[in-house]
């Protein structure tokens, strides 16, 4: 019993990431890799768009 | 083996702040008389407290922006190792890959209600005209957020570099010991990995003093009046090219070497960032 415990609780000890915490990590994550590649992909095909496309048209589109 | 270094430090460190230093005292129209009063006639501009409060108000953004965010995505990034890390890692360097004037356009068409991407976010926050963005007393978040974007995503990978030298056994230690992601974070490696943030704070510092691309290109080619002598560097590019006093720029330049130059020094000889170490200096440790 008293081997169970120990172990149990070594386990405990051992569990270093939440759950909770690391949805937050890998959602901030992908928001910043979203933040930073946007601006990217509009600089990406705006040129495949005309003026009045680039003002007109959806900003992602091409 | 010092001769790389030597020739570096006397090509683009010592020469041009010898040349800097030779100009000051030479005659301008500011300054007919020529002499070391430049110091004081810069200093009395009345541009400069313009631009020493427009750079000052840019850095209170910009460097804290920038060192908790480096710092807290390099941490994010370590604590789990995936596949996608990689790919995270590269959009976030993608940014820092195009050069500043491809930046200033990028970010003024974000911030541009009629063209840009987050269009939707911009409306929601009731911005559908581009005269509420570029204003004057906008600029300096403006310019803060161009600057971050531009450099963060380098930062980014440096320190998770850093991170990634801290050995595996102090971090398993560490683990057993029963500490958290968060206190791994925190308690173990941030102060590793302190040496790099302090030699990374005093870069931040010395770029953002020297801040001139995204105002001049925003002066110049987008809204042409709008940050006008902005910056330090603009005021120094303006008092040499436009009113030709070379010494008057000169001194300026000096002026903005000092700090920067306390900064590296306090890297130097307050942190063990250069320290050199032999082996016999490792086996006595």
């Amino acid at each position: 019993m008293k081997t169970i415990f120990n172990t149990s609780k070594k386990k405990k000890l051992l569990a270093q990431e939440s759950r909770v915490g690391m949805f937050f990590v890998n959602s901030w994550l992908i928001f910043f890799a979203l933040v930073s590649l946007i601006p990217m992909a509009w600089l990406l095909l705006a040129p495949s768009k005309t003026d009045e496309g680039v003002v007109n048209n959806a900003p992602l589109s091409f | 083996m010092l001769a790389p270094y030597a020739f570096l430090l006397l090509a683009f460190g010592l020469l041009p702040l010898f040349m800097a230093v030779a100009e000051v005292p030479g005659p301008s129209l500011i300054n007919p008389d020529g002499g070391w009063d430049a110091f004081r006639i810069v200093v009395q501009d009345f541009r400069f407290p313009i631009a020493l409060k427009n750079v000052g108000g840019f850095m209170l953004y910009f460097i804290p922006m920038m060192m908790i965010t480096v710092i807290v995505m390099a941490l994010m990034l370590d604590v789990k190792t995936t596949k996608w890390g990689r790919y995270l890692r590269l959009a976030y360097i993608v940014p820092a890959s195009v050069s500043g004037a491809v930046a200033v356009l990028v970010w003024w068409a974000i911030f541009e209600p009629t063209i840009s991407p987050i269009k939707p976010v911009l409306n929601f926050f009731g911005i559908d005209s581009a005269r509420q963005i570029w204003q004057t007393e906008n600029l300096t978040y403006l310019i803060a957020i161009m600057a971050f974007f531009a450099l963060a995503g380098n930062w980014i990978l440096i320190q998770y570099g850093s991170l990634q030298n801290i050995s595996s056994e102090i971090i398993e230690a560490a683990r057993v010991d029963g500490c958290s992601a968060f206190q791994l974070a925190v308690k173990i490696k941030l102060p590793l990995i302190q040496k790099y943030v302090v030699y990374m704070a005093v870069l931040v510092f010395a770029g953002g003093l020297q801040i001139f691309v995204e105002p001049q290109l925003l002066n110049t080619g987008v809204y042409v009046g709008i940050a006008s002598s902005w910056s330090f560097d603009q005021l120094s590019y303006e008092l040499a090219f436009k009113a030709g006093d070379f010494g008057g720029a000169s001194a300026l330049s000096i002026i903005l070497l000092i700090p920067s130059l306390i900064g590296a020094l306090i890297v130097i000889f307050k942190t063990d960032m250069f320290d050199v170490k032999t082996n016999a200096d490792k086996e006595s440790d």
